[in-house]
């Protein structure tokens, strides 16, 4: 009888814990990360007797949480490849807008740019037709600036969301390590602490929506993490530290630095995943090479404008001005190289653009090492391919592996570097902030050619000379130059016609620095005796003639003019500078075909012809559609991690999470165990108040 | 398999947003008409859309330049018209003082007229556009081209210079002309000249024989192979009036000597004028030459230079100043009458040539207007097929969206309501 009390009363106080396990399940259904728990019951051991083993009641075993490793850390791992994804998502996005809207991008300036040079080219004359020139420089030049502030404001708010998650990182890092503690200390007794247990794996779980880590357990139930190449953020209870810093190469690109007690070490290219993983990867993926993309467009805008616009003549019949800005200016030059924190030299070298269009979207590294011939050694860092650095009176050159010079030189300057200084250099990174309209003057914008060719009024023949193009010659051109070049009288071809053929006045006659060239810019000279050769034409065809002139101070200017119909021996031509021609437009002409002339990444070939290369709107385009891309992939991944996601989510909620129907199935069964519990000692009263009575 | 509460919920809220998503993407598509709404939708397609809004933007450009030139070559063709009727007239006024039986003061009255068209002509060839540039001055827009100089003769203050302009991708038309190619570079009729020379006529005789100057008068023969000589001819008369033309430079050797041609005689008559025309250039003879005279006929370099070209201004003010002059003989303004004409002719073709050269190029405007509308077509159909909506798909896609987004809210509700608690 006491048995069959002590049963029930084991039976009453298992079935209450039931009861409250159930209602513990009931009240977490919201908790992120809890687990269901139950208890498992047992006999408890049987008294034996003569007749055998007496069953004497129930037991509650343990109380358990129903959870699966595996589903878990696939659940921590696609959490942190999502968030990686989303991160990324989210800023590529805005950038894909940014770039091609009509409002926003950078084409439809360019094209209004164009369009407004066409306009003024049709009346080179025209003030209010150049003015609206000025004004779309102007537009353009802006619009480069406000699509880098944008983008600096990414790369800033990158810096800032590092900063801030980073701030997470360290707090969840914290909060692990003294659950870790927690759970060694609770776990000692043999028992798992099944909240406990579930309050780290949600920890760890919101880690990873911040950071790629890697989770080992420990034998004595703790969890040790390690994020990156293997750095340990979390051992047991002693937790590391990452911070935020401004980098070493560019303060203006914030890298994370991993603080385990005193030593630190920067991780920023070794992390993957999470929210940071993707703020790196967009910077390092998207952002980085499309301001350098743009600065490199900006940059080939305003040197193939304004070297265009050198090599012809104002309305006042100066050299043309500048539209935009000199951008190898000294202070702009200085910025394009950052020495790195640790150098020990106070080096500032400055960074000059020598031609944009062989300038590369990437940036460089570079080491005063001792490498031979000259001490320095660069790194591209697009591609990692060493770069071959040259000195030649404090000046540095840079070419590739193919012999493909890189676009730009290094001014070492004062003081020199010290032994392992290390600079980053960014050619073309600040571009589109530094590209500036500054000329404000609509009269000097230059619209005409600086030479015109003339034939002799009483001419015999039918000669008709074509008017030259300036084919290459220095940006901006000297007028004083031109004016020895071409005298006041300007330059006299005379024609000496024998049988079918002509020559122009013989080369050996020419007035001095002038001399016949072929289509190579290569004089042309006798290959035996190198005396100056006279070309020969064809009467009655169009005849190209090539002509140059090096001036005292060894600039060459090139001209080509065509000569048609058939001159008569002592017919003149006269080549003249181009005085006071103010419906010239051959130069505004030339500045439209910019719009669609190769003129951005070109390659050479070793002749010097262009074998690829992009025009300026095109060179924006592959910009977009590189973004555009890019984008287009960042969805699709979003849609598929979010997939992936989504079911390591169903996979562990539908093991372990509460289901109230479940739970309310197991409130009324529990209810009724304890009602039938509370039945058996009642039955025992009864059993116990018969007894009594029968002695009364 | 085993749902938990928390997944019901979720899946069920996770659904109504992804067909709300959708839904409100194909509406924004709707609003704005757009399949692409960024280039992530459609890279390729998006860098295709740009490239194609370029090219319309440069079309129309193109498109504007061509109004442009052909507003430039409109006005030139109608100042050119404008000249040739001048010229026109000049040349009626040219063949009536080479009417013989005029008198002093007729010419003079005729002279009067010709100045007045000389000045009307001047102002044309100065013409200046809307905005103040001259027509005809070349890459000069600012200084007048034809200046009448102290002696009143004419000179071109402009250049050769053409404008340019683009007006399709790869074609350059010219929107002017410079008024040295239409006005100056005249081929001169007038620049031989004739020198009679008497000094070898048997002594106490006296030659009658008078020459004319001689006239470019066929330019095809002048020139060209078997054409007249580069250093010209001279003609020697015999006592009996026959005469021989000689190359120049003579050697007086019979063995080397090039005779262009001999035994040409002039008529009995001495008071009526013969003509010969030899090698394109057209000479009078008058009188009755005795033997022994020589004619010279060379490219007349009396001002310093042979005047191989003349402007159409100084052909007419040579003309004018010859009626003027009252001691100018018959045989001066048939000279001078002859060159004039010649010269105004020469003049005449040139602008018409001009005038053709304008016509042609206006031609080409129109059909690359034409073309450049063919080309804007095809790239808005482009356009339109990449970048624009299917309405009738978006809309059938919308309602479908729609029923499903109802359909997924009604079950939520459903579902969500389902629970044991309810019961007890």
């Amino acid at each position: 009888m006491a048995d069959l009390l002590s049963i029930g009363l084991s039976g009453l106080s298992a079935s209450k814990t039931q009861l409250s396990i159930t209602g513990h399940n009931i009240t977490n259904v919201n908790t992120p990360g809890y687990s269901r728990q139950d208890a498992s019951q047992a006999t408890r051991s049987p008294q034996f007797s003569g007749a055998g083993y007496i069953g004497s009641g129930t037991t509650l075993v343990e109380i358990r949480r129903t959870y699966s490793e595996f589903l878990t850390t696939q659940l921590r791992s696609s959490t942190s490849l999502s968030s990686d994804v989303e991160a990324y998502k989210s800023q590529i996005n805005q950038l894909d807008s940014l770039l091609a809207g009509t409002t926003t991008g950078i084409t439809p300036s360019l094209q209004k740019f164009f369009s407004a040079l066409q306009t003024a080219a049709e009346d080179p004359a025209n003030i209010p037709a150049r003015q609206l020139v000025l004004a779309e420089a102007e537009g353009l030049s802006r619009r480069f600036n406000t699509v880098y502030d944008r983008l600096s404001e990414q790369n800033s708010f990158t810096n800032k969301q590092m900063s801030a998650v980073t701030d997470q990182v360290n707090r969840l890092a914290g909060s692990i390590g003294r659950l870790n503690e927690s759970i060694a200390i609770a776990a000692a007794n043999g028992k798992q602490p099944n909240d406990l247990l579930d309050a780290r794996d949600e920890a760890v779980r919101e880690l990873s929506t911040y950071i790629g880590v890697t989770v080992v357990p420990q034998d004595d139930s703790s969890f040790n993490i390690f994020i990156g190449s293997g750095q340990p953020l979390v051992i047991s209870s002693t937790v590391s530290r990452l911070e935020v810093l401004p980098g070493q190469g560019d303060p203006n690109r914030h890298e994370v630095q991993f603080v385990s007690g005193g030593s630190r070490q920067t991780i920023t290219t070794q992390i993957t995943g999470g929210e940071l993983g993707g703020l790196i990867r967009y910077r390092e993926e998207v952002l980085d090479s499309t301001m350098n993309s743009l600065g490199r467009l900006a940059l080939a805008v305003s040197d193939q404008v304004n070297s265009q616009l050198g090599q012809g003549l104002d309305l006042k019949g100066q050299v043309g001005s500048a539209l935009f800005g000199n951008y190898n200016d000294e202070a702009l030059a200085k910025l394009r190289v950052n020495a790195f924190v640790g150098n020990t030299s106070n080096a500032q070298p400055a960074l000059n653009i020598t031609d944009t269009s062989v300038l590369t979207t990437s940036d460089y590294l570079m080491t005063f090492d001792g490498t031979l011939p000259d001490g320095y050694s660069a790194r591209r860092l697009s591609d990692g391919q060493p770069i071959t650095v040259e000195l030649d009176s404090g000046v540095l050159t840079f070419t590739d592996q193919n012999g493909r010079d890189q676009g730009f030189e290094v001014v070492v300057g004062n003081p020199p570097p010290a032994l392992n200084d290390k600079f980053s250099l960014q050619p073309t990174r600040r571009g589109a902030t530094d590209i500036t309209t500054v000329l404000d003057q609509a009269d000097q914008l230059a619209f005409a050619a600086p030479v015109r060719a003339e034939s002799a009024l009483q001419n015999a023949g039918t000669g008709v000379i074509g008017q030259p193009d300036m084919v290459s010659g220095p940006s901006p051109i000297q007028l004083g130059q031109l004016n020895t070049a071409f005298t006041s009288s300007g330059l006299e071809l005379r024609a000496n016609v024998s049988g079918d053929t002509y020559t122009l006045t013989d080369a050996t006659a020419l007035p001095p620095g002038w001399g016949y060239v072929g289509a190579d810019g290569a004089p042309l000279v006798d290959e035996v005796t190198g005396a100056p050769v006279t070309p020969e034409f064809k009467s009655g065809n169009s005849n190209t003639v090539r002509l140059a002139y090096t001036a005292a101070s060894g600039e060459v200017y090139q001209f080509e003019l065509s000569i048609s119909g058939r001159p008569q021996t002592d017919d003149r031509f006269t080549l003249k500078f181009n005085q006071s021609g103010v419906s010239d437009n051959r130069n505004a002409l030339k500045l439209v075909d910019l719009q669609g002339k190769q003129t951005v990444g070109v390659s050479l070939g070793a002749d010097g012809k262009v074998i690829s290369g992009v025009s300026l709107t095109d060179g924006y385009g592959e910009l977009v559609e590189r973004v555009g891309t890019l984008t287009a992939q960042a969805r699709m991944d979003s849609d598929a991690t979010g997939a992936i996601l989504k079911q390591a989510q169903d996979n562990r909620d539908s093991l372990s999470a509460v289901n109230l129907d479940e739970e309310a199935a197991n409130l009324i069964k529990f209810e009724q165990y304890y009602n039938a519990s509370a039945q058996i000692i009642q039955v025992a009263r009864s059993l116990f108040d018969t007894l009594i009575s029968t002695f009364r | 398999m085993r749902i938990s509460t928390l997944q019901a919920f979720n899946n069920g809220v996770t659904g109504l947003q992804r067909n709300y998503a959708n839904a409100t993407r194909t509406q924004e598509q709707i609003s704005t008409g757009n399949r692409i709404l960024t280039p992530a939708d459609d890279p390729v397609a998006s860098v295709r859309l740009l490239q194609l809004e370029q090219q319309q933007n440069v079309l129309n450009q193109y498109k504007s330049n061509l109004t442009a030139a052909d507003n430039s070559l409109t006005q030139e063709e109608v100042t050119l018209n404008s000249v040739n009727t001048v010229l026109h007239r000049v040349r009626e006024l040219a063949l009536r003082a080479g009417n013989g039986s005029l008198e002093a003061e007729d010419r003079k009255s005729i002279a009067a007229e010709l100045r007045e068209r000389e000045d009307e002509l001047l102002s044309l060839m100065n013409t200046r556009n809307a905005r103040g540039e001259y027509l005809f001055s070349g890459f000069q827009g600012k200084t007048q081209p034809f200046v009448r100089g102290a002696d009143g003769s004419y000179s071109y203050q402009g250049d050769e210079g053409q404008r340019k302009l683009q007006i399709a991708s790869s074609l350059n038309i010219a929107i002017s002309d410079s008024g040295k190619s239409i006005f100056q570079n005249v081929t001169n009729a007038g620049r031989l000249d004739s020198a009679l020379d008497t000094s070898g006529i048997p002594v106490g005789s006296t030659s009658t024989l008078a020459v004319s100057k001689p006239l470019v008068s066929d330019e095809v023969a002048f020139g060209g192979d078997g054409g007249f000589p580069a250093q010209g001819v001279e003609l020697e008369f015999q006592a009996n009036g026959t005469y021989t033309i000689y190359r120049l430079p003579r050697t007086y050797d019979p063995a080397t000597e090039d005779v262009l041609a001999d035994d040409l005689a002039m008529d009995s008559n001495p008071d009526k004028s013969d003509q010969l025309v030899f090698r394109g250039v057209t000479l009078h003879l008058e009188g009755a030459p005795v033997g022994g005279e020589t004619v010279r006929i060379e490219l007349d370099d009396s001002s310093g230079e042979v005047k191989e070209k003349q402007g159409i201004l100084d052909t007419i003010a040579n003309l004018r100043s010859a009626l003027e002059n009252p001691s100018t003989s018959n045989g001066g303004v048939r000279d001078a009458v002859a060159v004039s004409l010649t010269n105004l002719d020469h003049g005449m073709i040139s602008v018409d040539a001009a005038r053709g050269n304008i016509g042609a190029r206006l031609n080409v405007i129109e059909s690359t207007l034409t073309d450049n509308e063919d080309v804007a077509l095809v790239n808005k159909s482009v356009q339109a097929e990449l970048r624009e909506l299917d309405y009738a798909e978006a809309l059938s896609r919308l309602s479908f969206q729609t029923i499903i987004l109802e359909a997924a809210q009604q079950s939520y509700v459903k579902i969500s309501g389902l629970n044991l608690f309810n019961k007890m």
